[in-house]
């Protein structure tokens, strides 16, 4: 363990290194990622001045909702983004070689090896919105409620790599699957919305196959007691065995892995 | 009464060999079974190869698709499933610190061994252990006493200077503090890169680039390197640089070091022992001064003449393979060459003359068109 550790810890250094090499990208990033976010909210406020509710969200909850759901996929892009979906290139150009010569976990390897560190001012700058939405609209939210939401969202975090990852390892059969990543950003965006809009159907698919849910759904209604406490333990356990699922299915086509010619 | 242990007279049956003791010391304890159904154990010292592959082989499947869109429209229904057969039923064996040269034209499978021989391709058939483990294992012990070097894959940051990620290598290897600063302050003299420690990979010359990769390769002191052609591309300052460094390294560390190359110099410099392979399938595995004698049976006199001889007299001395009016080549029989170079000597205007061995570009060459 204290040797993944170690490994991480350079990882997150060489991404600290990386970020210095590129300055002013990282502040540019954080001046669009504001603006994106700001964006998101205008389209709540503009649904909002013609409707008091949604399917009973009220405006503050949907704010809350959309910022949790920025907090997954910043925290995502920041640990595995760049990563899990460059694993079609690595498979197709030889690259995962060396990592299976490497006497640790390929997959934490591959997987974690560029920490996005621009992500992290992103997502500094999310957590400030978050503060600002619990104190502008008085979000009464309690010690052990706000706890479980910060365990669902690494639910959600979890969950949202599970994803990538088994959809990414299709790569070792499918060659060309580039796009494979767009439609997850796409589906994944449903997560940001109160999943109670959609037909029953489509909702049991996004808290089971589809779990988009996970990544802002389940902890805002957790937190806005929709969802009952207990409703964590199905969380963490399905974000257990999907994850087992994944890395299951990633060392199982690990084994067809042929590399590319050199 | 206790009945008295009798042996099976069978070598296998007698002994099992259970484990292998990973050390650089060849060491099996085998299981010594007898007749009244108990087992003692064994170590048994031996000399064991470091490397032993037995009837490896290795397959890959693809597709065949025509060229034109009708038919890549058609290949989205139907293709047509081949196999290529890379790696055909090979065995050999390599001892402790010895250096091998993988030679072979490409697309012979030279690869693909390294590459099943380092764990990161499974077989189609056969057996192989380096350092006792079965690579496709990917056992962390094994792959903490083994380096790969591909000369088109890199290994280091792009984006960073090389000392990151020789720190990334230390901590993936767990090598303590102590042994990491040794060992860097003497792999940056030997190959001179102390200077470009700290410039982004990306700045640094290929030459540069291939020190920091087999500096990355030793942090953790291997005792198995594979070495797949690690002077590709480079000039040949830095091809020597980099010949000599490994020719050192070996000799003072005892390093197996199994070594592909295009470049016979990097095979003529830094190997005794040669393994040829062509079409997957082993051609040669010996010494390459006999490979010379088994194969060649003739060498080469360069010869440069003071004034113009004709064709006519050279013929008579032996086989013309290069002339110009004042310069030969000339291929003459082994046996012969003293007595063929000791004739022009007293009966031409001979101004210099150098008995040659054949290239062993050639040699290797001549192999693979003989055997195709």
């Amino acid at each position: 363990m204290k040797t993944y550790w170690n490994i991480y810890t350079v990882f997150v250094q060489n991404g600290v290194s990386y970020l210095a090499q590129y300055r002013k990208d990282a502040w540019w990033n954080v001046a669009v990622n504001v603006l994106w976010v700001g964006m998101l909210f205008l389209i709540v406020e503009v649904i909002f001045s013609q409707t008091a509710t949604i399917v009973g969200w009220k405006k503050e909850e949907v704010y809350l909702l959309t910022i949790l759901w920025t907090i997954v996929s910043e925290a995502f892009v920041m640990i595995f983004g760049g990563n899990t979906q460059q694993i079609p290139h690595m498979i197709t150009d030889g690259d995962l070689d060396i990592f299976l010569t490497k006497p640790a976990n390929t997959l934490f390897l591959v997987s974690t090896r560029f920490f996005l560190f621009r992500a992290f001012y992103r997502l500094l700058a999310d957590f400030g919105i978050l503060a600002w939405i619990v104190w502008r609209f008085d979000v009464g939210v309690s010690l052990p409620h706000a706890v479980l939401a910060f365990f669902l969202v690494v639910c959600g975090i979890i969950v949202h790599f599970s994803m990538t990852l088994l959809a990414n390892t299709l790569s070792f059969w499918f060659l060309r699957i580039d796009n494979v990543n767009d439609t997850l950003v796409s589906l994944h965006t449903l997560g940001r919305y109160p999943i109670d809009v959609f037909p029953k159907t489509l909702k049991i698919l996004l808290l089971t196959a589809l779990p988009m849910a996970f990544s802002g759904y389940i902890p805002v209604a957790v937190l806005t007691g929709r969802w009952p406490w207990y409703a964590v333990g199905y969380a963490v356990c399905f974000t257990a065995a999907f994850f087992c699922l994944a890395v299951r299915f990633w060392s199982f086509a690990l084994k067809r892995y042929s590399s590319a010619s050199s | 009464m206790p009945r008295s242990p009798v042996l099976v007279f069978c070598p296998e049956t007698i002994f099992e060999r259970v484990e292998l003791a990973r050390d650089t010391v060849n060491f099996a304890l085998f299981r010594l079974k007898c007749s009244w159904y108990s087992t003692v154990y064994l170590p048994i010292l031996c000399l064991m190869p470091i490397i032993n592959v037995n009837h490896l082989s290795k397959t890959y499947e693809y597709y065949k698709k025509q060229a034109g869109l009708w038919n890549s429209v058609k290949s989205l229904f139907h293709r047509e499933k081949l196999f290529t057969v890379a790696v055909n039923n090979i065995s050999f064996s390599i001892e402790t610190g010895e250096m091998v040269g993988f030679l072979g034209p490409n697309g012979a499978g030279k690869t693909t061994t390294l590459k099943m021989l380092s764990g990161i391709l499974y077989p189609t058939s056969g057996e192989a252990s380096v350092l006792g483990y079965t690579p496709w294992k990917r056992q962390k012990e094994f792959q903490k006493q083994f380096a790969i070097v591909m000369g088109q894959k890199n290994q280091l940051w792009w984006d960073l200077p090389a000392m990151e990620s020789f720190i990334l290598n230390k901590e993936i290897y767990e090598v303590p503090d102590a042994q990491f600063k040794k060992t860097l302050d003497e792999l940056a003299v030997l190959l001179d890169i102390t200077e470009i420690l700290d410039v982004q990979v990306r700045k640094l010359s290929l030459g540069q680039r291939m020190k920091c990769e087999l500096v990355a390769a030793l942090l953790h002191s291997p005792k198995v390197l594979f070495l797949d052609e690690p002077t590709i591309g480079l000039d040949v300052v830095s091809q020597n640089n980099i010949r000599e460094f490994l020719k050192k390294y070996n000799r003072e560390k005892h390093v197996t070091i199994v070594l592909t190359s295009h470049y016979m110099e990097d095979v003529e410099a830094l190997c005794e022992r040669v393994i040829i392979i062509n079409y997957g399938a082993l051609m040669y595995d010996g010494g390459l001064v006999e490979l010379l004698n088994r194969y060649i049976d003739h060498k080469l006199l360069e010869v440069t003449f003071t004034e113009k001889v004709s064709a006519d007299q050279l013929k008579k001395l032996g086989k013309i393979k290069e002339r110009t009016p004042q310069r030969v080549v000339l291929e003459v029989p082994k046996s012969n060459a003293k007595h063929v170079a000791a004739s022009m000597l007293t009966q031409l205007p001979v101004d210099d003359i150098l008995i040659n061995e054949v290239p062993i570009d050639d040699v290797i060459r001549k192999i693979f068109q003989e055997k195709r």
